[in-house]
């Protein structure tokens, strides 16, 4: 008997998966068709949403690297992460504020921005290495779940500290004339300010990827991330690599607070990091957790897909007020990223134990 | 002739790397079998695709006259192949009368409404699932009994714990039992007992049994028959007399050496 | 001696520092409550009326605790092996505690005089001159910042002090503040509780004035609660003995009497409550419009009652209102009869001395079969009395509370089967409360899209088969994820049902921003259920339902199963256990029981908002079954008791609810993960026999790596 019968009984939770597969597909395709064909929309205005998707997504991204980089060092979800992002937000627009008084903003756009961005970087860091001091340090050895658990008191403990100092009101960022100009480009038209956002985060992004990849902390960290223990005996200290991790990722949290605060100006306010946190967790997810150049991948898509895919497929399927449901896009697909590909776009790296 | 469990061909990739390669081999009902080979050699992951726990890449596996293949780990069980961990795994913070009646959720039945309604039927299930374990946790004299039924398993000492993972296993009511290492970490004396445990396994309860042990001492005192496996493949077949003297296992053992002057030479 | 001595007087510099860093981290404790506007909001509840507020209070806490903490770590710090100096005196410790005092005293002084320089207002919005004012009682900065700074030192020495006075003395001492702090605390309450009919009126008079206790009552609770922690310890003999007193020498047949003509009285007198008097008229419609989470605001409720609506309207006509009424006054009076007659019977008894081995047994036997079962049964009354009277004896407005307390419960006790049973966290949780509520709206509202109009009892199957269809549908696609990512995942699931509810996709069905309104109150037969006193009862039942649903899941195969799978789920497979099903059916069961939680949230509204289910309703759940004790089934009635309850009698508390919240999960989970009270299972500690087994494994891993033999 040489022959190999391979009788592969297909059981009912494989056939749901796949059953689900072929809808997501078709959905999107039929979705998108309809829409395409239906020509409400020109070209350029799918440029314009894709150049604002980028920006969007560019924020995603710096938030995302802060998730992805405590995930791949500590392997906990620091699902606070989203109130150090608001807190560098929040801060600067304190300080945007004073200096829009002061005449200063309007003499000195740049060097503002530049301020702006030292000041929420840094109330951003603070935040997170507190954060690492106070709730974290001692749970390095904990279970995932008790870890997360703290890392939920402490998103709500943030936000209601927030609230408490500076009010629940919503506030406004000042507007920085120039950056608010358009370009025109034939039929596409597009704002400075996404520009901007995209290119200066995206250049920071570079910045953190040199930083890990050619330094020596950079080294200490990927060692770190591999084996904790062994690293350790081989002469690195932990605990500072962990320091290292969370300032860095303070630091893009802080950055990506103010980006926020020069692209959308409104809305500044103390639940402000829930959602883009839920977000950026599921985009560092999509492209693979603990996966630098994945989390950037995955928060761009992310931005791109949720500025363009309620318009082309939710409302080609006929669904009323496709926009509304644009905060749900992330969570679906975080979902069946999950399902599907759990480890990612990028995360050939991280072995079963881990992802 | 009527085997009890066989495989051909078996094998398993992870990545590049090949855990399994065209493994074959069977067992008859009521053998006692040994799997030996140094670490790595793939007889872990032999009892993983065996019970389920990862899909085979290639071959087969039949059990009873049934393909295994495709079956989730519990449906395996349900069919009567029970097994325990290298590293024992119990349910720490269950007591140990509950760890052991786990063992016999595959031969029972009441659902949700039977536990709140509590019938008479589920009453009368409870009462069996409960003397079947303590049966099961009887077979190791007093070690398991007494007021140590009521204590979680984390209480337990290190060999106790071995035994408390063979009770579960065998309250599954299997017909084949698969121990990983049952004597690791267990002292000279208690390993000598768990050799005769083994063997008293098959006398008394019936039970055909696929044993990996590094103790030679156990595998020479227990096995019908020794199969050795290395890189993932069988290397020798035997008994242990045969399997001990094979070069080839003593080259596995010893190194590559020998093996690498003898390809050299052809 | 003399050199032991010195040395005591001396401690080391570590120590010092030590004690200023618990100085400053107190005195940033003191600051951020003050900058986030607690001590300001608490300033205007008086414990005492007139005297001293509740934001003075946390204040005043937080300087002893300094100084009670920092003597604290200096004894361990001295008892720990190694120490050089390992015994403390009295005046080094009350140094120590005037230290960590003063600084707490001198931060705050500190920040007055700051804010006397800058501004601090434009940013920080509490920094108020109300604060301000609270600080220095009204008085120049420059002038109370030496007084604050003594002051903070003079409460950390009484810290201090508190550590060095006996147990005996300490412990009523304490409790007896904590008594008052607490009563004052619950001054809106008492004075609620104590205006309605049947209480004193002179207890209101004599305990509560204006803003706070008086004087006179605040010392009476503290001289009451100090008796009590007296007593306490000798409580359970006297119980004991009260008790065996009474079986033997009270005849059955009147013991039965008491028993069922008590029972009779307590059912009529619910019954009457319920159907006949409907003289608190509960439908506030202040309440139900001022905002519509689970936690009303108390204070909207009570400016209506205060209004005195008082109609006695008669349900079910005047023949069985007399009937009952009749039947009330009746059994009140047999009572007192026959618990008089018990007595005599007793005395008699006792006279006759009579003195047979059964009652000797019954008298002094520890185990007495007969004593066993009258303790169980005596305790399980007066449980069901008190459940049953809370209404009656509170009133609408704690019963309120008490209603939002069971609506979380109920919910707690549902997701405590998917996360304390089955291991999987959920954090969504809020979905299926909101499914609940939805599909009971949807069903029984005439104004609702389907028009059907059903009664609510009609409605609650179906509501109940709809939400557990719901828990599977969210169950089937995490099924395979791991515990972290499926907490993430259940949550987004819980923020996609809100934007459903509220998108315009859905709004044809449910409404949008708008809601579903005009659902129909809960009715049996001809009685309405409208009120909190009223629905009461059924949460509470649904309560009771829940729980004893876990009590036997927990004890069952099932539970055996979810247990195992929290604990290793790979194992469990292999040991025979579907994990899919019993993933799926821990979904499905918690779905199920929070539709219940939900559906009576919609009957208690009449009107339901997509605002009323978010992300928070979720996290209270979560963090009472935290606190309590994950799995833990009395920790999710005390968590929920203490989460919900205590900040809804605190209407200052809602504000700070969810900080709360957050600090509490932080604290829990760092200190004291298995919770308040843990689910009861033996000590995890190794006993001797069982690590003397293991002890060679230890010497022989020492010399040689491994026990393992290998082919020789």
């Amino acid at each position: 008997m040489t022959s190999l019968q391979k009788t592969k009984r297909v059981s009912w939770v494989s056939i749901i998966l796949w059953v689900l597969r072929v809808a997501v597909i078709t959905l999107v395709i039929y979705g998108s068709s309809v829409t395409l064909s239906s020509g409400k929309y020109a070209p350029s205005s799918w440029i314009s949403l894709l150049i604002a998707g980028l920006a969007q997504g560019s924020i995603y991204a710096l938030i995302a690297l802060g998730y992805s980089l405590v995930y791949g060092i500590m392997l906990m979800i620091n699902f606070a992460h989203g109130e150090v992002y608001m807190a560098g937000a929040f801060v600067s627009f304190f300080v945007a504020d004073a200096l829009e008084q002061s005449g200063f903003l309007q003499a000195q756009p740049l060097v503002t921005i530049f301020i702006l961005l030292l000041s929420a970087m840094a109330t951003s860091t603070l935040v997170a290495l507190i954060l690492e001091r106070v709730a974290y340090r001692k749970l390095q050895n904990a279970p995932r779940m008790i870890s997360l658990i703290t890392a939920i008191g402490a998103s709500f403990f943030l936000q209601y500290t927030f609230r408490g100092f500076f009010g629940s009101g919503f506030k406004a960022y000042p507007e920085f004339g120039t950056m608010w100009g358009r370009w025109t480009f034939g039929s596409v038209t597009i704002q400075i300010v996404q520009v901007v956002v995209a290119m200066a985060a995206i250049l920071m992004m570079g910045g953190l990827y040199w930083f890990v990849e050619k330094t020596k902390t950079g080294k200490s960290m990927r060692a770190v991330s591999e084996d904790k223990e062994i690293a350790s005996l081989m002469g690195i200290d932990v605990n500072r690599v962990i320091v290292i991790t969370f300032m860095l990722g303070g630091m893009l949290a802080g950055a990506a607070g103010v980006f926020r605060g020069l692209y959308q100006p409104q809305g500044i306010g103390y639940n402000m990091g829930f959602l883009p946190g839920l977000k950026a967790f599921s985009a560092a997810v999509l492209g693979g957790i603990g996966n630098i150049p994945g989390a950037m991948l995955g928060g761009l898509f992310l931005g791109i897909f949720e500025s363009i895919g309620p318009n082309l497929i939710l409302q080609g399927l006929g669904i009323v007020g496709a926009n509304q449901l644009k905060d749900a896009i992330a969570i679906v697909m975080l979902v069946l990223v999950l399902i599907f590909r759990p480890q990612g776009i990028l995360g050939e790296k991280l072995a079963e134990e881990k992802a | 002739m009527n085997k009890l469990f066989e495989c051909k061909n078996l094998s398993k990739d992870f990545g590049g790397l090949t855990a399994v390669n065209k493994f074959s081999f069977d067992i008859e009902e009521g053998e006692i079998v040994s799997l030996i080979g140094p670490n790595g050699a793939g007889k872990t992951t032999f009892f993983n695709l065996v019970t389920g726990l990862y899909p085979p890449s290639s071959g087969m596996i039949m059990f009873k006259g049934e393909d295994l293949i495709g079956l989730s780990p519990y449906e395996i069980t349900q069919l009567g192949i029970a097994r325990t961990f290298q590293a024992v795994r119990l349910f720490p913070d269950m007591t140990i009368l509950e760890n052991a009646m786990v063992g016999q959720h595959c031969r029972s039945k009441s659902g949700v409404l039977g536990a709140i309604l509590r019938p008479r039927s589920y009453q009368k299930e409870e009462e069996r699932i409960r003397n079947n374990a303590k049966e099961q946790l009887a077979f190791f004299g007093s070690r398991l009994m007494g007021f140590r039924l009521d204590q979680p398993a984390a209480s337990l000492s290190y060999a106790n714990r071995r035994r408390l993972e063979i009770a579960r296993a065998m309250s599954t009511e299997a017909k084949l039992l698969l121990l990983d290492e049952p004597a690791a970490g267990m002292n000279p004396k208690e390993t000598i007992e768990i050799a005769h445990l083994i063997g008293k396994l098959r006398d008394e309860r019936g039970f055909t049994i696929l044993v990996i042990e590094h103790d030679m001492r156990v595998v020479k005192d227990v096995s019908d028959r020794v199969v050795a496996m290395d890189y993932g493949g069988k290397i020798a077949e035997g008994t242990y007399e045969q399997v001990a003297t094979d070069e080839h296992v003593i080259e596995a053992y010893l190194g590559r050496t020998g093996i690498e002057e003898q390809d050299n030479a052809n | 001696m003399t050199d032991s001595n010195a040395a005591q007087m001396i401690i080391e510099r570590k120590h010092a520092t030590r004690t200023m860093l618990i100085g400053i981290y107190s005195g940033l404790v003191a600051l951020f409550i003050c900058l986030i506007g607690m001590v300001e909001t608490f300033g205007e509840r008086d414990i005492i009326g007139g005297i001293i507020s509740m934001g003075h209070t946390m204040l005043i806490i937080i300087a002893i605790g300094s100084g009670a903490i920092a003597v604290k770590t200096l004894r361990e710090d001295m008892s720990t092996p190694g120490a050089t100096i390992n015994k403390t005196s009295f005046v080094v410790e009350i140094f120590v505690g005037v230290t960590a005092g003063l600084i707490v005293g001198a931060t705050l002084s500190l920040f007055v005089f700051a804010t006397e320089l800058v501004d601090m207002r434009s940013v920080l919005i509490n920094v108020s001159p109300g604060l301000l004012e609270m600080l220095t009682l009204q008085k120049p900065a420059s002038q109370v910042m030496v007084t604050m700074t003594v002051l903070g030192s003079l409460l950390g020495g009484i810290g201090a002090a508190i550590f060095n006075i006996a147990p005996r003395i300490r412990l009523p001492l304490v409790l007896g503040l904590t008594s008052i702090v607490s009563l004052g605390m619950l001054r809106d309450m008492l004075k609620i509780v104590l205006t309605r009919e049947g209480w004193p009126s002179v207890l209101l008079n004599f305990l509560v004035k204006n803003q706070g206790l008086s004087i006179a009552g605040g010392t009476t609770i503290f001289a009451t609660t100090v008796a009590l922690v007296i007593i306490w310890p000798h409580l359970p003999v006297i119980y004991d003995k009260t008790v065996r007193i009474i079986i033997a020498y009270v005849p059955k047949v009147l013991q039965f009497s008491v028993g069922i003509i008590f029972a009779i009285t307590l059912t009529m007198r619910v019954f009457w409550f319920i159907a006949i008097s409907d003289k608190d008229l509960p439908i506030l419609p202040a309440c139900q419009t001022a905002d519509n989470s689970p936690d009303v605001g108390l204070d909207k409720c009570i400016s209506i009652v205060s209004n005195d609506i008082s109609t006695t309207t008669d349900l079910l006509g005047t023949n069985l209102a007399t009937l009952v009424s009749t039947i009330i006054t009746v059994s009140e009076m047999l009572i007192g009869t026959f618990i008089l007659l018990c007595v005599i019977f007793a005395i008699w008894n006792i006279r006759q001395r009579v003195n047979t081995t059964n009652i000797k047994s019954t008298l002094e036997d520890p185990n007495n079969a007969l004593l066993i079962i009258a303790k169980r049964n005596i305790s399980a009354f007066f449980g069901v009395s008190l459940l049953v009277s809370l209404p009656i004896l509170l009133g609408v407005f704690p019963s309120e509370v008490l209603l939002n307390v069971g609506l979380y419960m109920l919910m707690g006790f549902g997701l405590n089967i998917v996360v304390g049973m089955a291991g999987l966290l959920d954090l969504g949780y809020v979905a299926f409360f909101a499914v609940g509520a939805y599909s009971t709206a949807l069903l029984t509202s005439p104004r609702a899209s389907i028009e059907l109009g059903m009664s609510f009892w009609a409605a609650l199957p179906i509501v109940v088969l709809i939400t557990g269809a719901t828990g599977l549908l969210v169950g089937a696609p995490v099924l395979r994820m791991r515990g972290d990512y499926l907490a993430i995942v259940t949550l987004g699931f819980g923020e996609i049902a809100r934007f459903l509810f509220l998108s315009d996709w859905f709004k044809p069905w449910l409404g949008g921003a708008q809601g579903i309104i005009l659902i129909p109150p809960v009715s049996i037969g001809n009685i309405q259920l409208i009120g909190p006193h009223k629905l009461y009862y059924l949460i509470i039942t649904g309560c009771l339902i829940a729980l004893f649903i876990s009590a036997r899941l927990r004890e069952s195969r099932v539970g055996r199963a979810w247990m195992a799978m929290s604990e290793d789920e790979q194992v469990a497979e292999t040991m025979g256990i579907n994990t899919v099903y019993y993933k799926l059916l821990a979904f499905g069961l918690g779905a199920m029981i929070a539709s219940l939680s939900g559906a009576v949230f919609a009957a208690k509204l009449g009107t339901i908002f997509p605002h009323s289910f978010n992300v928070l309703v979720s996290i209270t759940a979560l963090s009472l079954l935290i606190v309590g004790g994950i799995g833990s089934l009395p920790g999710i009635i005390v968590g929920a008791l203490v989460l919900v309850g205590l900040p809804e009698l605190l209407r200052e508390f809602t504000e700070y609810r969810l900080l709360i919240y957050g600090a509490v999960l932080i604290f829990m989970m760092l200190s004291r993960p298995e919770g308040l009270i843990p689910r009861v299972r033996q000590t995890r500690k190794l006993d001797d026999q069982e690590l003397n087994q293991d002890a060679w494994l230890h010497d022989e891993t020492e010399a040689n790596n491994g026990p393992s033999v290998t082919v020789t």
